[in-house]
């Protein structure tokens, strides 16, 4: 066996994937080959170290807003114009009940009402809305400790397009409460959501160097 | 399956999240290593999160929740290789040593940073295919499922990737 | 080796002293092709340019009070930039001048300086605060962001993702993927050869203006800010357009407008085939105008 075939075979070799009589060909070789079992010895530490190689690393930041952000609702989005033809009253009051005990069903809901009425007035809070909520509050803990290494106007130009997103999510809010089955509103709601968090996950890494 | 699947199957972000926070590391590291760059690892890993959100109705629990998230790990890394049509890593540095996994940083050993930084380096498809088989212990044939090439191929990319390595860490 | 790079940074620091503070300082270096080139500066101006060279070549314009001007790397990469006056609240900007290889794979930081980045065809990220972006060039990709900053870029690019709070950001050229995020300020994409792209505003003005791949996916969300879609008359995608309190202009097709939202809002939808294109425009309380491309 020369040097060539043998490099060729060392990988099923070290893995013991060889026919006995290959295999004992090969360790012949090795025998005599102080080359072969250098380059042996590199590959089979090689392997090792591979295998040492953490498989479990925490990302250098928390991931989970950035991810929460673009969790959408898991239903097939519906075509606007199919839910704007004119609905009978009473199935625009079928629709917000079954909306209402939807929300009471699942875990984070705040609905206030009790009684059946079609309730445009109640806030209604999705589960989604909750989560965003949260990892923003991350975010926005996390600004204030950074807000005194930032230069004012930055602080002021931040601010002020806070203020704007929290308007629109306010408003989003509202006429979803009027309309919770409304796939695009709910899509602009969270575009919303993940446009605040985006601009203060942007914020936050905005320090000096 | 377990309780949090099955509510987080049901649409309930924070089953969710601790799904996320069981198996992020695992998930991290693998794209870390794949794209060999911590900003684009961050995108892929928030990429397979959502992926696996979008498809959790498709999880039937025949095998493990973590290697069903490893697979969609792993299509999303190459499918957004193949996308870009990218060969190499972005902007980071594959060798700034700031982006390297930061446990293998932290060992004294430094043979374990030359090998982390010699993989980054690997042209990426024996990049791959070397992640899958030395490092998890995935076999060819479930590398080929994983990744859509033939199995004669990642034996091929598995031999030049564990070569180009050698060569690299013996210089 | 690597480990060495963080040293030579720091034995860079240690050398400003004997340099003058006002005259341009040269710092260069050979480096790799695609090596990893970073800048900082906080105020005054950042060019970057491509040149033939395996070289970088910095001149620096430091004033007095300015801060220190740091050089350190290797072959595979540099750090360079303006280390700010400690405890400063203000200071002076600096001129930094780069050459880089093309291929060169650049990241800029600064809070108000200017950059201007051209030739350059490796990928480049690029981050300010109140500063303006400028990019010219054939960058492998482009990320730019800025907080009020204004981002100008006219590239021939696979992917570029501009973002800002309250900057003006116009995109002009050749790219495939965009994504372009405001709140407050306007953003403006006219390009061609698009296949993917998503755009999105709260109050800010989004216009686009495109010709697009067949098969695309396009996507622009506003809240109250108006988005205008210009597009050539040969288009034939599947078109849709929900405005929930605001208005939908349709002059592109003879499809009407419907009332939609219990008379609050209008929608429209259009188009679509085989390979069609999926565009779709939605807003809170802004209007949605669709029309043919002018020629110029």
């Amino acid at each position: 066996m020369t040097c060539d075939q043998f490099d060729l075979l060392l990988d099923d070799y070290l893995e013991q994937k060889l026919d006995p009589d290959v295999a004992s060909e090969a360790a012949s070789h090795l025998a005599t080959c102080a080359a072969c079992r250098v380059r042996t010895g590199e590959l089979r530490a090689l392997l090792e170290a591979a295998t040492t190689l953490p498989r479990d690393i925490q990302p250098p930041r928390n991931l989970w807003p950035g991810i929460a952000a673009q969790l959408a609702p898991r239903s097939s989005r519906t075509l606007a114009w199919t839910r704007w033809a004119p609905l009978a009253v009473a199935a625009t009051a079928l629709i917000a009940v079954t909306a209402l005990l939807t929300a009471r069903m699942t875990r984070h809901d705040t609905v206030v009402a009790t009684g059946p009425a079609p309730a445009t007035a109640h806030p209604v809070t999705f589960d989604a809305d909750r989560e965003y909520a949260l990892a923003t509050e991350d975010l926005e803990r996390l600004l204030a400790e950074r807000r005194a290494q930032m230069a004012p106007a930055t602080v002021a130009v931040l601010e002020r397009n806070l203020a704007l997103i929290d308007a629109a999510i306010a408003e989003s809010r509202t006429a979803l409460a009027a309309d919770p089955a409304n796939a695009d509103l709910r899509a602009l709601l969270w575009g919303a959501h993940r446009q605040k968090l985006e601009l203060l996950e942007r914020a936050t890494r905005l320090t000096r160097s | 399956m377990t309780d949090s699947i099955q509510r987080a199957r049901q649409g309930d972000p924070d089953a969710f999240r601790e799904l996320y926070e069981g198996h992020v590391g695992r998930i991290y590291a693998l794209c870390l290593r794949l794209a060999g760059d911590a900003a684009l690892a961050e995108e892929l890993t928030q990429d397979t999160f959502v992926r696996a959100w979008e498809r959790l109705s498709s999880f039937r629990g025949d095998s493990a929740f973590g290697t069903w998230l490893f697979r969609i790990a792993v299509n999303v890394a190459l499918a957004e290789r193949r996308g870009r049509g990218r060969r190499e890593a972005r902007v980071a540095l594959a060798a700034d040593p700031d982006l390297l996994p930061s446990a293998a940083r932290a060992e004294h050993h430094g043979d374990r940073m030359d090998l982390e930084q010699a993989i980054a380096g690997l042209p990426p498809g024996a990049r791959a295919v070397f992640l899958l088989y030395d490092v998890e212990g995935y076999q060819h044939n479930e590398i080929a499922e994983l990744t859509g090439i033939a199995e004669g191929t990642s034996k091929t990319q598995l031999f030049r990737a564990r070569r180009l390595l050698r060569e690299a860490l013996t210089r | 080796m690597r480990r060495h790079f963080i040293a030579s940074l720091l034995l860079a620091c240690a050398m400003p002293a004997a340099l003058s503070a006002q005259a341009p300082l040269r710092r260069g270096r050979s480096i790799a092709p695609d090596a990893a080139v970073r800048i900082f500066n906080l105020a005054g101006t950042i060019r970057v340019t491509a040149w033939e060279r395996d070289s970088i070549d910095v001149t620096a314009v430091v004033p007095e009070g300015a801060g220190e001007f740091l050089f350190g790397g290797g072959s595979a990469g540099v750090k360079l930039g303006i280390s700010p006056p400690p405890a400063a609240e203000t200071f002076p900007g600096s001129l930094l001048e780069v050459k880089v290889p093309a291929r060169a794979r650049v990241w800029v930081k600064t809070e108000s300086a200017e950059v201007l980045v051209s030739g350059l065809t490796g990928p480049l990220d690029l981050s300010s605060v109140s500063g303006r972006i400028v990019v010219t060039g054939s960058p492998s990709e482009l990320a730019a962001e800025s907080m009020d900053g204004g981002i100008d870029v006219r590239v021939t690019s696979p992917l570029v993702r501009l973002k800002t709070a309250g900057g003006t950001i116009v995109l002009r050229g050749q790219v495939e993927d965009a994504t372009i995020s405001t709140v407050s300020g306007a953003a403006t994409a006219v390009v061609t050869g698009l296949a993917r792209s998503r755009m999105e505003a709260v109050s800010g003005h989004l216009t686009f203006d495109a010709e697009l791949l067949p098969g695309g996916n396009y996507s622009l969300e506003s809240h109250s800010g108006d988005i205008d879609i210009r597009l050539p008359t040969t288009f034939n995608g599947a078109v849709d357009l929900t405005a929930m309190e605001g208005r939908v202009v349709n002059t592109l097709t003879r499809s009407p407008v419907h009332s939609s939202n219990r008379g609050r809002g209008e929608t429209a939808s259009f188009g679509g085939g085989a390979a069609a294109s999926d565009l779709v425009a939605r807003t809170f309380k802004g209007t949605i105008s669709i029309g043919a491309q002018t020629k110029p």
